[in-house]
């Protein structure tokens, strides 16, 4: 489809030179909070981690709906690297809440809605990659896939409400709700710093996943010379 | 303000979160540059093929 | 509604066809309640305490089954697109199965209940109230269950993807019917079984209809 570009890297690498300078910063320089003292730190990771993964799966919502509802391969590529980019991100999300809460709680995981939400949420993604790992037809494969992300997406809110009631006897506050104009820079400069890296690696992404349905969709060269070469509709049976 | 419900030190798990994010994120970077460059090499090859079967 | 109807009744005709299936499903639901007592020993107050959460992982575990079985014939004797060659909408077809299927599993968790009473000496005496809870517990597993079934009935792996793809979709469903059927046992002194049953309510309501509206799509060719 497209030709090398440099765009996703050179996103990718400002992301990361943000992140760089956002982290020294937030590491180093930033004040020490009263209470949860140098610990507190990981939040210049955690909260950009979380919002770009929330981002990253909204952006998978809206790529399914587009595929659904207009149709397009380009569509489906931006699903598959949308999903996977929201995998990722959330993984690393549930790990580095469970390293923030160890000191904390001196649990690793104490079923904060979010982060409990954060879990449910990587692991019905994470179903919906091992779905498109085990569909072979490339048309099947888009579509119920754009359609699981519905479905799993719709389920957000449902879920983490639940998880709020069901916890509100034991929940004990896990992040700082209200956080002081000192830590906003180094979180804001994170904060776009994931957010271009995360595009970077969409859009790469995007692209590995359109070429591999360009591979799969063309017809084989023999075939090509006779009349239809759409491989799909293979799982039914002979008309 | 010491004593009660302060925490000090943990710089290990700070060291920990940043690692992990870093290793996460540029590993997964890296992966998909390899797959990426990989699948590029792919259709080269079958662009060439192609090219010859005509 | 009569093509609705219809479907409902070849469906219902299926599982009386096949009702051996569905006895060997209870009996595994009920060898999964025993061995959960295994796992916490025979400690009665531990095991009345969490009763209700055995349940329905139990009844969670033999979905998969019961739900993977309602696509079986559909797909052994390729009746799936000769079903869609008619002209009734997929969307009966679809609402067809899923209330079958939510009424077997209904069946499932009634008959597990006096295993419960039994294993766990955790009953109640609010047994209508059980059975609601029941009902709603088993259609919110269905709705995205019947879904999930046609389309692994079509792939590879079926097996493991079904229950992939389901379980953490119904954590609500699970959180809420397991909240509720703790507080019908142990007792609700500030009733909060209502809110519970609202959440279950609304999870259904919102699932039997998105579901509906994309079985279509999960089905078409």
């Amino acid at each position: 489809m497209r030709d090398y570009s440099t765009r996703p890297y050179a996103l990718g690498g400002l992301g990361i030179a943000l992140l760089l300078w956002g982290s020294t910063w937030g590491l180093l320089f930033a004040p020490r909070e009263a209470y949860m003292g140098d610990v507190q730190r990981i939040m210049y990771v955690h909260v950009p981690t979380a919002w770009n993964a929330m981002l990253a799966l909204t952006f998978a919502f809206a790529c399914a709906l587009f595929f659904l509802l207009r149709g397009g391969w380009e569509w489906d590529a931006r699903l598959e690297a949308a999903i996977e980019v929201g995998v990722v991100l959330s993984t690393l999300l549930c790990m580095q809440g469970a390293i923030w809460a160890k000191p904390t709680w001196g649990v690793w995981w104490d079923w904060d809605p979010r982060l409990t939400t954060m879990a449910v949420l990587l692991f019905a993604f994470g179903g919906i990659l091992a779905l498109r790992q085990f569909v072979d037809d490339p048309v099947k494969r888009a579509v119920w896939s754009a359609v699981a992300v519905v479905i799993a997406y719709v389920d957000v809110p449902i879920v983490y409400f639940s998880v709020k009631w069901w916890n509100s006897l034991h929940q004990m506050q896990s992040s700082p709700e209200t956080v002081s104009r000192a830590f906003h820079w180094p979180l804001r400069i994170n904060a776009f710093g994931v957010l271009l890296l995360v595009a970077g690696l969409i859009d790469l992404r995007t692209r590995l996943a359109a070429l591999r349905r360009e591979g799969e969709l063309a017809a084989p060269p023999v075939v090509a010379e006779r009349a239809t070469p759409a491989p799909i509709g293979a799982a039914g049976g002979t008309p | 303000m010491t004593g009660v419900g302060v925490i000090h030190g943990g710089w290990e798990f700070v060291v920990a979160a940043y690692t992990v994010t870093a290793v996460i994120l540029l590993g997964y970077a890296l992966s998909v540059h390899w797959r990426y460059r990989a699948e590029r090499a792919r259709r080269r090859r079958e662009a060439g093929r192609e090219e010859r079967a005509r | 509604m009569s093509a609705l109807a219809a479907a409902l009744r070849k469906d219902l005709l299926l599982q009386w066809r096949t009702r051996a299936q569905v006895v060997a499903i209870f009996v595994f639901g009920a060898s999964a309640l025993l061995l959960f007592s295994f796992a916490i020993g025979p400690h009665a107050a531990a095991l009345r305490q969490h009763a209700a959460g055995f349940l329905w992982l139990a009844l969670l575990l033999s979905s998969t089954l019961a739900l993977a079985e309602s696509f079986q014939s559909e797909m052994e004797h390729r009746a799936l697109e000769g079903l869609l060659l008619l002209p009734a909408d997929a969307r009966a077809l679809y609402y067809g199965k899923a209330i079958a299927n939510a009424l077997q599993l209904t069946l499932l968790g009634v008959a597990l209940v006096p295993v419960m009473v039994v294993l766990y000496d955790a009953g109640t005496a609010r047994l209508p109230a059980l059975l609601g809870i029941i009902v709603l517990g088993s259609a919110g597993l269905s709705a995205p269950g019947t879904l999930y079934a046609a389309m692994t009935a079509q792939a590879r792996a079926r097996q493991t993807l079904l229950p992939l793809l389901l379980f953490p979709l119904v954590v609500p469903v699970l959180l809420a019917a397991v909240k509720a059927t703790s507080l019908l046992i142990l007792g609700d002194p500030m009733g909060q079984i209502r809110s519970w049953a609202v959440l279950l309510v609304s999870f259904n309501a919102i699932y039997w209809s998105l579901c509906g509206l994309l079985f279509e799509r999960v089905v078409e060719d």
